[in-house]
Formats: structure tokens, C-alpha cells, sequence
């Protein structure tokens, strides 16, 4: 995604509104999604004084006004000082309601949660997904010779050959970020405190998210993803195998790392690759559009 | 970087909520310093949820911290006293409890 560089753009309408924040949030999760599966961030943020989590928030707005300057999560903005600071604020807004989303999901934030221990979480993972939003427009950037280069072979990736180079890329995205998580105490931890309806939620939220960033939030030459017609290459049906994909490895890393092992009951099985599941499809889906 | 026109009604909308996100956010941090803060108490007390199973014997208890600091490596200590002789014992650490944060831990023995 590359931000207009020349003629004065018009004021945004709605669907290019929800566009770029879909594509701040989606910036976010790329960035935040490995620091939100880390138990220490969440004591860090719950032991935080309020004096801590302020200066937390003015430094998160500093640093994405910093960002947004040269990034951002806007396909047009302002040159203004007062235009980069309402970016800033809205990425920083992006990251709140991200991180908030995630935590309520993984059930870190409950009704019974106190205050404190919400609010320092919240803005303790807040930070990485503002930093996320503020570059968005930065994540997977295309150059001219590599767009033409993708042009020329798309009829290569419309085959089955490109549906094998779909999710071959999903399996090292799955990989690449959530290997890191794998073997680590906080799947465990919300794999045990995971209803059937947490889970459920989840695998929705991971469709959704991975969707997103593959069809969505105009990272990478997504017009040309979109026009692909190789076996198992509409959006629908490719988000879905490739979420079957990111779950199946998501399962091997249990295995390889002893977190499970053969025999164990089904359903911790379940909680474990749902829960792993998560990152495992967002890293498939920046796989799908980095490699 | 371009040249932007005045601001559309989505752009005055998504700018507004932003704002309204970081006022309620930094409302809640304000008012949490303004509150007077107690340390951490921690307390322990049998959740009644004991029960016996084959040879093993389940016991859990709730954990909870009615202080406002968070409360950090808090280790609980389980005993299994039969005819006033310790046969079993186990012990848990919880790495955080949060003032007002209740936890509840387990321990099994044989």
C-alpha cells in the first residue's frame, strides 16, 4: 500500500473511511498479535501504576505521530501538523479497540476483571498494535518491478500450482509466527479457561482477521489476489482452507514442542490448536502476501 | 503525502470516536490515580470444592487480593493432614494477582 504522493484527494467517504481503519487494525494485529500471547506483558500492564500507563499513552501518541509522518494507515492524509496528529490519534484509537477486542476474546479481560489490572493491560498491548496502524501503510509495499513481475506470472497463480503456492506461503507465515508461541505457557493458560463458545468465537475472530488481511485492508497487489481463479482461490474458499492450513500447523508445533502429545484427550487438543490457531492465521495470511 | 480538502462527515465521525476512545481511556487513568491505593492483601481460603476420587483427593481454594497493588509471586501452600500427620503437601505460585483480583488454585495428592 502506497500512500498518494501528487494530485489534492477529495474527502474520504465512508467506504474508503472503514477501508483504511480495516487496514489500521489489520496493521495492528500483524504487529501485535506475538506480544499479546505474552504472559509478562500482561503482569507488566496489571502491576502498572496510572502514572505508568499515562505516560505509556502520551508516549504511544508521540511515537505514532512519528510513524504516521512517513506511514500511516491512510491510503491519503493531510501534509499538515494537525493532519498527522489526527492520524496519529485515530491509530492510536485503532490500537485501544484492537487490543481490548483480542484481550476480551482470550478472555484476559472479563466483567470481573478490576479496573486497574483492564486498563493497564489494555494499554500495555495497545502499544504494539497503535505501532502497527501508524506504518500499515508500509506492510508488504509492492515495488514497480515486482508488481509488473507478479503480473507477468499470473497466470501461474490462477492454476493449482498457485493454490499449492497459496498455502505453502500460509504454512511458513504460520510458522514464521507462531513457532515463537508454540511452546510457551500462555497457550495452556488460555486453552484451560476456554468455553466451547470462546473457542468458537476465536476460529471466527481468525477467519475474520485473516480475511482481512489478505482481501481487505489493500496490503500487498490485493486487486490482483482478488482476481485469481485457481482452485480454491476465491476469497471465501482460500481464507477457509488456508485458516485449515495455519490450524493443522498450529498442531504440529504443539506436538513438536511436547505441549501435546499423541493420546491426549480430544478436546484439549481442540482448545490448544484453537487458541495457537489465532496467530497461526494471521502469520498465514502476511504469509500469503509476502512470499 | 498529498493535499487534503476539508474533512468528510465519515472522516468527522471515525476523528470524533477516536477522540472520545482516548478521552474515556485517559478519564479511567485519571481516576484510578485520584483513588487512595492500600497494598496488596493477599488472602486464602478452601473453596469447599473438596473431593475424593479413587486414592486421590482434590482440595481448591480461592486466592484473592483486597488490596489495590498488584500482588506478585504469591506461592500457596496445600497440606493433607490425616490423624494429625502431613502425608501430603503441594505447593502453587501465582506470577501476578491485581488489587481486587480473586484466583482460584488446585491441588491434588495421593
Amino acid at each position: 500500500m502506497q500512500r498518494s504522493q501528487s494530485l489534492p484527494s477529495p474527502p474520504a467517504g465512508w467506504s474508503t473511511e472503514i477501508r483504511d481503519h480495516v487496514r489500521g487494525a489489520m496493521g495492528g494485529m500483524l504487529f501485535g498479535i506475538p506480544l499479546l500471547f505474552t504472559l509478562e506483558v500482561w503482569g507488566i500492564g496489571a502491576a502498572a501504576t496510572p502514572l505508568a500507563m499515562f505516560c505509556v499513552v502520551v508516549a504511544m501518541l508521540v511515537l505514532a505521530a512519528l510513524l504516521v509522518h512517513t506511514g500511516g494507515f491512510r491510503a491519503s492524509i493531510e501534509r499538515t501538523l494537525l493532519g498527522v496528529l489526527r492520524e496519529a490519534i485515530e491509530a492510536v484509537a485503532v490500537g485501544v479497540v484492537a487490543a481490548v477486542g483480542v484481550l476480551v476474546l482470550l478472555r484476559e479481560i472479563t466483567l470481573a476483571s478490576p479496573l486497574a489490572d483492564a486498563l493497564g493491560k489494555v494499554v500495555y498491548e495497545a502499544a504494539p498494535f497503535a505501532i502497527g496502524a501508524a506504518v500499515a501503510c508500509h506492510l508488504f509495499v509492492r515495488s514497480r518491478d515486482e508488481v509488473d513481475g507478479e503480473m507477468a506470472a499470473s497466470d501461474d497463480r490462477g492454476s493449482a500450482g498457485g493454490t499449492v503456492a497459496d498455502m505453502g506461503s500460509t504454512l511458513v507465515g504460520a510458522l514464521f509466527v507462531a513457532f515463537n508461541i508454540a511452546p510457551t505457557e500462555e497457550v495452556p493458560r488460555l486453552a484451560s479457561s476456554s468455553s466451547p463458545p470462546v473457542l468458537l468465537a476465536i476460529a471466527a475472530a481468525s477467519l475474520l482477521v485473516s480475511y482481512a488481511i489478505v482481501f481487505e485492508a489493500g496490503f500487498g497487489d490485493q486487486a490482483s489476489r482478488r482476481e485469481q481463479r485457481g482452485f480454491l482461490q476465491h476469497p471465501i474458499t482460500e481464507t477457509a482452507v488456508a485458516y485449515l492450513v495455519a490450524v493443522l500447523a498450529a498442531a504440529g508445533m504443539l506436538f513438536f514442542f511436547g505441549v501435546l502429545h499423541a493420546g491426549d484427550p480430544w478436546p484439549l487438543v481442540l482448545n490448544h490448536v484453537v487458541v495457537l490457531g489465532l496467530p497461526a492465521a494471521v502469520g498465514g495470511a502476511a504469509g500469503r502476501l509476502a512470499i | 503525502m498529498s493535499e487534503r480538502q476539508s474533512m468528510s462527515t465519515a472522516e468527522r465521525v471515525t476523528f470524533t470516536a477516536a477522540v472520545g476512545i482516548l478521552v474515556i481511556l485517559a478519564g479511567s487513568i485519571f481516576w484510578l490515580w485520584a483513588q487512595p491505593r492500600e497494598p496488596a492483601i493477599v488472602t486464602v481460603a478452601p473453596s469447599g470444592d473438596r473431593r475424593v476420587t479413587d486414592s486421590q483427593t482434590y482440595v481448591t481454594a480461592r486466592v484473592r487480593n483486597s488490596g489495590d497493588d498488584t500482588a506478585r509471586a504469591v506461592p500457596v501452600r496445600a497440606e493433607l493432614t490425616v490423624d494429625g500427620e502431613v502425608v501430603a503437601e503441594g505447593e502453587q505460585t501465582i506470577d501476578f494477582l491485581s488489587g481486587g483480583e480473586s484466583e482460584r488454585v488446585g491441588s491434588s495428592s495421593t
